[in-house]
């Protein structure tokens, strides 16, 4: 048990202020007043000069939002939120009128990235990232490889709530990818914004996401035309920076018939000392035979050893695999946040879709997580698969809340379900909550789960073997998560590695 | 939880109310009052209560009630016959409709009986809220200290067939230190008789004494029953209970453990048969108190016709229950195409040295079993019942008690003949 103790201790000492990316950026910036009301959207939608559709639906999504109630059934605790103590727009200044060459740039806003290790000039990433390109490009299946395929990767850098650049258009535009802003793309591509927006997630889907509806700044979004392998991996960081700047993001991504996508999404936030509120709406639809992975590396500032500030994250993802052989695919590290609440979903309706959800939680000192998954199986022959590692130390609480449900028609079904706790130290809690809901005979559900804390006998092996004890917590946790590591694109995998390395930093390595 | 609203009653709320304010019933009229008030202003749990999630009694619980009458002695007696005993050896209580029928029976040595309605306590939610308020009857149940008791302890409830009414008891036990004993509680009815079973057991094990508990709940098949099972168990003590379902239209029993003493051992097996337009919700929770304790559950569901089955397990370990040990598996079969089951099986850990796990599946009959058995003979029906009876009597099979395993078999039958 000593071992165990000296890993509570080490974890006791990893103070917050060790928080890496907790830095802020001095830029201007230019908000909307405080608080919301109906001038708070037309202020956003005026300032984004959205066409009037778009703020009608913005202005029915509020009056909506103000006869909804807050969920209180997810098992994190914090103060009320006041929401009419938030800012909901913050644009860096110089970015008003509209797109510039990264050399206009704000520097500082550049150094930002670089701290974060963004590859953000196109120069950097093709000296950085190229890797060799000998992999059969018709092996399809093989999606791990499409990163040595391509060996590039675009991204859409969101700094607050404006997309500050875009890279890698031309070669996009080329295969006939859309990826832009959401803002751009509700200018320039109404007809599809119109066709999928909230079609997904509906307006009225819950608090947050109704919400997300009325005041979005800004977001991403993906079109994959029929038939068309995006030629790269797409890539967004989202940063929030200002001060009591509420951050609402909106992505949506289309993939159309046969097309395949895999987005990247990295999150990294300044230490602040008050409450950020962080509501997300991501929308995902697959159409016949494409196919969506959607990663996320998510650290941000987790407040301070009492608890004191950091994000609060809820989120709202769904994925639509609208079309027959279509998949979703999940994959998530959540490293960070104050408060996490988040369920990225998918809704099975193509037969023989596929749906498949990897996630990391890691919590620490006082972090609360409540995530988990949706698979709704409606279609016939549809598949999904949950793989779940929580890892909570200090005094956080890592809760799994997940739903697989099989409808009436959805004949042939099969979920696997597994998920894993592992608790360091004894002021933390695990917990796990699947929902199994079968209205089909042939449906094949299983679900398996455990918790434990690091057992002696794995220990003991390594210790014998002259593995330093660090080395060893190390390896057994890095063995713990390595199903949903193998799921993360090549860099990513690094990536969420060195972030659950900060997280449990003393006990892993 | 979400807290209530005050609102319109249901009809079946309204009823309920009716049904107390005709009969005034009397006795511990403090703890009647307020749980009749607690469901007047609450109303009954709907499933935006996470522990009805699967169960909206609101929705479900419709009727018309009055609370039942104590029944002559010859219905009272009548109505046993119709019931083939579980085990030939053992001294039963008698209930009727929710009162209390003194025939004479001898009690094994060891055990003390207080043929009076428990003072109620504890009414936590909508179901002992309606046992409290309603409860006619009932008895308390002492084993002495040290006493090994073989003689076979019965508490059997039957309903005499007074349609619409509501029969309400109530059981405390306590399992006095260094006892063992075994009980059987049997709650049996008329199939196509409209009634409300409420029963409320409290099971109190002091330390180093066992107990082994069989529930069989056969309520006729238009019946409803709300029943919680209440066990607070001592150091090194140990609790077998098996439970079987095979009869209700609407069941909830919910089952829940304080496990309150180091080394206390827990097991808990059971099969739940679904059929016809039933809905059965099993309610777990089990609360790991102390160190070193053990908790194992093991359910398997049969779900057929246009039943409905919910099994909710929650397993609880506080931080001071370092060293626990707690398994659970819920397995189900589903065999027609309009059943269906809900499985929430729940970890709630505050212990970082504990071993827990749990496993849900949910699948039809292997279709290569069929294809064997088929191969060799064997008519369709059969093989499928062969099959479901091998798939409960694995659960069955583990009481070791020859007679009595037959007899829940013969039940098990009984029903696969109605619903297979």
């Amino acid at each position: 048990m000593v071992a165990v103790q000296e890993t509570i201790d080490t974890v006791k000492t990893l103070d917050i202020d060790q928080y890496k990316y907790g830095f802020s950026t001095d830029i201007e910036s230019e908000k909307a007043p405080k608080g919301l009301d109906e001038d708070t959207i037309r202020f956003i939608s005026a300032k984004k000069g959205e066409p009037e559709w778009m703020l009608k639906w913005r202005l029915e999504a509020f009056a909506r939002w103000k006869t909804m109630t807050e969920p209180d059934w997810a098992r994190v605790a914090y103060d009320k939120i006041d929401y009419q103590d938030i800012y909901y727009y913050a644009a860096p200044k110089n970015f008003e009128d509209g797109p510039i060459s990264l050399d206009e740039v704000d520097p500082e806003l550049l150094r930002t990235y670089e701290k974060l290790g963004i590859p953000l000039r196109e120069q950097e990433i093709l000296a950085g990232v190229v890797k060799p390109a000998t992999e059969d490009a018709a092996r399809e299946e093989d999606l791990g490889d499409n990163i040595y395929k391509s060996g590039r990767v675009a991204v859409d850098a969101v700094f607050d709530s404006v997309s500050v650049v875009t890279t890698f258009r031309e070669e996009l535009a080329k295969a006939g990818v859309i990826f832009c802003s959401i803002t751009e793309a509700i200018k320039d591509y109404p007809e599809l914004v119109q066709k999928y927006l909230a079609t997904v997630v509906p307006v009225t889907d819950n608090f947050f996401a109704t919400l997300n509806c009325a005041v979005f700044t800004d977001g991403t979004f993906v079109y994959i035309p029929e038939g068309v392998r995006c030629p790269m991996e797409l890539s967004t960081y989202f940063r929030i920076n200002e001060q009591n700047t509420g951050q609402f993001e909106r992505t949506l991504i289309i993939a159309e018939k046969g097309s395949y996508v895999s987005y990247l999404e990295g999150c990294t936030a300044p230490q602040r000392d008050e409450n950020q509120l962080h509501a997300a709406v991501v929308e995902l639809v697959a159409m016949d035979d494409a196919e969506i992975k959607y990663s996320t590396v998510q650290n941000w500032y987790p407040g301070d050893e009492n608890g004191k500030g950091g994000i609060f994250n809820f989120v709202t993802k769904r994925g639509d695999c609208r079309g027959k052989n279509s998949k979703i695919s999940w994959t998530q590290v959540e490293t960070g946040s104050a408060v996490t609440w988040k369920y990225p979903s998918c809704i099975l309706r193509g037969d023989g879709s596929r749906g498949e959800f990897y996630s990391i939680a890691v919590s620490n000192g006082m972090q609360q997580v409540d995530s988990g998954t949706k698979m709704l199986h409606l279609g016939k022959n549809t598949t999904s698969r949950i793989i779940s590692k929580g890892i909570s130390a200090g005094r956080s609480s890592n809760t799994y809340r997940g739903q697989v449900s099989v409808g009436r028609r959805a004949d042939s079904a099969r979920n696997f379900t597994q998920c894993d706790s592992l608790l360091i130290g004894d002021q933390c809690g695990a917990h796990t909550v699947p929902y199994i809901e079968a209205k089909n005979k042939e449906a094949q559900l299983e679900h398996e789960a455990t918790t434990s804390k690091i057992s002696d006998d794995q220990l003991f092996y390594c210790l014998q073997r002259g593995i330093p004890e660090e080395e060893a917590i190390a390896l057994i946790v890095n063995g713990f998560v390595k199903e949903v590591i193998q799921e993360l694109p090549m860099e990513f995998a690094v990536e969420a590695q060195k972030l659950i390395g900060i997280s449990l930093e003393g006990s892993v390595g | 939880m979400t807290a209530h609203t005050p609102r319109i009653l249901t009809d079946g709320e309204t009823a309920l109310m009716a049904a107390y304010d005709n009969a005034q019933p009397t006795g511990h009229t403090k703890a009647r009052t307020a749980a009749i008030n607690a469901l007047r202003e609450l109303g009954l749990p709907t499933r935006r209560i996470e522990a009805f999630h699967y169960t909206d009694l609101r929705a479900l619980l419709r009727g018309q009630y009055q609370i039942a009458e104590r029944p002559s002695q010859e219905d009272a007696r009548a109505i046993g016959t119709g019931f083939p005993r579980l085990v030939d050896d053992a001294s039963v209580l008698h209930f009727r409709d929710g009162h209390y029928f003194d025939w004479g029976d001898e009690l094994p040595k060891g055990i003390l009986v207080d043929a009076q309605l428990p003072v109620p306590t504890g009414a936590d939610d909508a179901v002992a809220q309606i046992n409290t308020a309603f409860a006619s009857s009932g008895a308390s149940i002492t084993i002495q200290a040290n006493a090994e008791v073989e003689k076979i302890l019965g508490i059997a409830h039957a309903h005499t067939g007074a349609a619409n009414t509501i029969a309400a008891m109530r059981t405390s036990i306590v399992a006095e230190s260094g006892s063992s004993c075994r009980l059987i509680d049997r709650a049996v009815g008329k199939n196509d008789v409209f009634y409300l079973h409420s029963s409320v057991v409290d099971l109190d094990i002091k330390d180093h004494a066992t107990v082994n508990y069989v529930l069989s709940i056969e309520e006729g098949d238009a019946a409803q029953r709300l029943a919680q099972f209440n066990v607070k168990m001592g150091k090194q003590t140990t609790l077998n209970l098996f439970i079987l379902n095979a009869g209700g239209k609407l069941v909830r029993q919910e089952i829940n453990f304080d496990v309150l003493g180091e080394g206390a051992n827990l097991n808990i097996s059971g099969v739940n048969l679904v059929g016809g337009e039933a809905h059965i919700d099993v309610t777990s929770r089990i609360t790991h108190h102390a160190p070193n304790t053990n908790s194992q559950e093991t359910f398997r569901n049969v779900t057929t016709g246009r039943g409905r089955g919910v099994f909710q397990g929650q397993i609880n370990v506080r931080q001071a229950a370092q060293l626990t040990d707690a398994r659970m598996a819920c397995n189900t079969l589903l065999l027609s195409d309009d059943c269906d089951f809900s499985a929430k099986p729940e970890l709630e850990i505050f212990a970082d040295n504990v071993q827990c796990a749990h496993g849900a599946t949910v699948t039809d009959i292997e279709e290569s079993y069929m294809f064997y058995l088929m191969a060799r003979g064997i008519s369709e029906t059969r093989a499928r019942r062969m099959l479901i009876k091998a798939f409960v009597a694995e659960i069955v099979d583990e009481l070791e008690e020859e007679p009595l395993i037959e007899a829940l078999e013969r039940r098990i039958d009984i029903w696969m003949e109605q619903h297979v």
